[in-house]
């Protein structure tokens, strides 16, 4: 994505740091094209949420430029949250209060609000309009705020692990809702889960975070045809391997299993070359690569 | 900074507030009813007693409930991710707070005077030390405002509660023992003598200083959630 102009661009972080007693952000570079959807992947402590409030202005980057929208942020952060939906898990609505409160509230904010699509979105995730924020369900409430969301049509969508802690049916009526939005081709979507299911249906491009730092970031189909399992049959014992882009090596006896986040037919040859007979090569899930992405992630900073 | 998000950001308060202001409304006025009512100075010293409550309540309610809940209970997010700055969210805290505050102080207070002027059984004397209990009244009140508003913290909140209550108590009583106070509360005249004056004027430089504090100290702020 480096190619593409800043100007198509709905969020970039170029070189983002934070510092904080016991955990920092190190030099994040994250951009996100307009009209595409980015999952941002990691564990829990990995600094999702810190790069997402930073992009929303929330918190003050100590080095390194944000503009999201065309907006340079935190000092532009008016003008760039009127564009902005933001929902995160732990986001709360007013206990006391009725949805029809909040919508009435974010209506008095927004130009933008949309009445009937409110309506819609309230009958499609089975809302009522008169109940109390006290008595939803932690499904309900996630969907009351992703309908006070969207029925503002914003241009990007930022989430914070916005199906944590659903049930399978909330969760699917959430994504689909999110995938549903992406109708408009201009709006972006960067959502951060660590849910590796949820991130591989929905996005196009996939970065994964771990200890403040982008291990990996590409587009889901790189990532996909990229990430690799060689079984091999190795000629001797021990063996090194020296391929480029080895992420993990298992071996047993003259069996070897090893990993590698760049596959093609010349890294094949350069196997073959090397003497090992190819057993074959397996596809991994988004998930076996998140985890041997942070493996190898942690290992190179150990 | 965008006022019409400021209004906004009253308004909600003050929706999610308005049963219980009205609450404290009736019992500041029962609790001056009560004292032109019932007679005798222990109905005066129950009156009175009911009266501050209901001023505190009002004011001590609206700060927990409007300050240190939306960040207990993760309303903040929801708020700060909307067209919102610190300065916006500051400035409509303090606007938000003093005016359901305010509102009950300014009734309260007035509907005290109207008693006073109306009912012969109190002394125009005391009103000068009335006036000095009110103003202090929201000089604590602001104390802890501006404590509430730049920690957001609940225990700092219940600091600030415990400290401006007792520190009104204790210089509320150092200031109706002072000569130039005591000797004129029972008087048939209200004296407003150099000291009253400076007292007051001290109160509302106070009040001044610690909204000019709060809006300093936020201001400031990088990091806000």
């Amino acid at each position: 994505m480096t190619a593409t102009s800043a100007a198509s661009m709905a969020i970039q972080c170029e070189g983002i740091t934070k510092v904080y007693p016991h955990f920092q952000l190190n030099n994040v570079n994250l951009s996100v094209e307009e009209g595409s959807v980015m999952g941002f992947v990691g564990p829990n402590g990995a600094g999702k949420s810190t790069t997402l409030r930073i992009i929303m202005g929330l918190i003050a980057q100590d080095s390194g430029s944000v503009t999201v929208l065309g907006n340079a942020m935190p000092e532009q952060q008016i003008a760039a949250k009127r564009d902005i939906g933001f929902v995160s898990e732990d986001m709360r609505l007013y206990d006391s209060q009725s949805i029809g409160f909040h919508m009435e509230f974010i209506r008095s904010i927004f130009d933008s609000w949309d009445d009937n699509y409110a309506g819609q979105l309230l009958k499609r995730f089975d809302l009522v309009k008169n109940q109390k924020v006290k008595g939803l369900s932690h499904g309900q409430r996630v969907k009351a705020c992703l309908m006070l969301v969207l029925a503002r049509r914003p241009k990007l969508l930022v989430f914070d692990e916005p199906t944590t802690g659903l049930d399978p049916v909330a969760r699917h009526e959430v994504l689909d809702e999110m995938i549903s939005t992406m109708e408009d081709e201009t709006r972006s979507i960067l959502f951060s889960s660590h849910n590796t299911l949820d991130v591989e249906q929905i996005s196009d491009h996939i970065t994964f975070i771990y200890d403040g730092n982008i291990v990996d970031s590409r587009d889901k189909e790189s990532f996909l045809d990229g990430w690799r399992r060689l079984r091999l049959e190795i000629k001797d014992t021990p063996q090194l391997f020296d391929f480029p882009g080895i992420k993990d090596v298992q071996q047993s006896g003259h069996l070897a299993a090893v990993t590698v986040s760049d596959f093609n037919d010349q890294l094949l040859r350069q196997v073959e070359s090397t003497g090992h007979k190819l057993l074959g090569t397996e596809r991994m899930t988004l998930e076996e690569i998140f985890l041997t992405s942070v493996q190898y992630a942690r290992g190179v900073s150990q | 900074m965008s006022q019409s998000i400021v209004r906004q950001l009253v308004v909600k308060d003050l929706m999610i507030m308005r049963n219980f202001v009205m609450l404290y409304w009736l019992g500041g006025f029962l609790s001056v009813a009560f004292v032109v009512l019932a007679s005798g100075e222990v109905a005066s010293t129950i009156g009175s007693i009911l009266f501050i409550a209901a001023m505190a309540g009002a004011g001590v309610h609206a700060l927990f409930q409007t300050i240190v809940e939306e960040k207990i209970k993760m309303n903040l997010p929801f708020i700060m991710s909307l067209p919102v700055t610190v300065r916006e969210y500051t400035s409509a805290k303090l606007i938000a707070n003093l005016l359901i505050f305010g509102s009950v102080w300014l009734t309260l207070s007035a509907a005290s005077f109207v008693v006073f002027v109306g009912d012969d059984g109190m002394p125009v004397g005391s009103m000068p030390f009335l006036s000095i209990v009110l103003v202090g009244i929201l000089a604590a009140y602001t104390v802890m405002l501006t404590i509430t508003v730049v920690t957001a913290s609940q225990g700092y909140a219940i600091f600030a509660t415990v400290l401006g209550n007792l520190g009104l108590q204790a210089l509320l009583w150092y200031i109706a023992d002072l000569y130039p106070v005591r000797s004129f509360i029972g008087g048939n005249e209200a004296v407003w003598n150099t000291t009253v004056v400076s007292i007051l004027c001290i109160f509302i430089a106070a009040i001044v200083g610690m909204l000019v504090l709060a809006v300093v100290l936020q201001f400031r702020k990088k990091d806000f959630i």
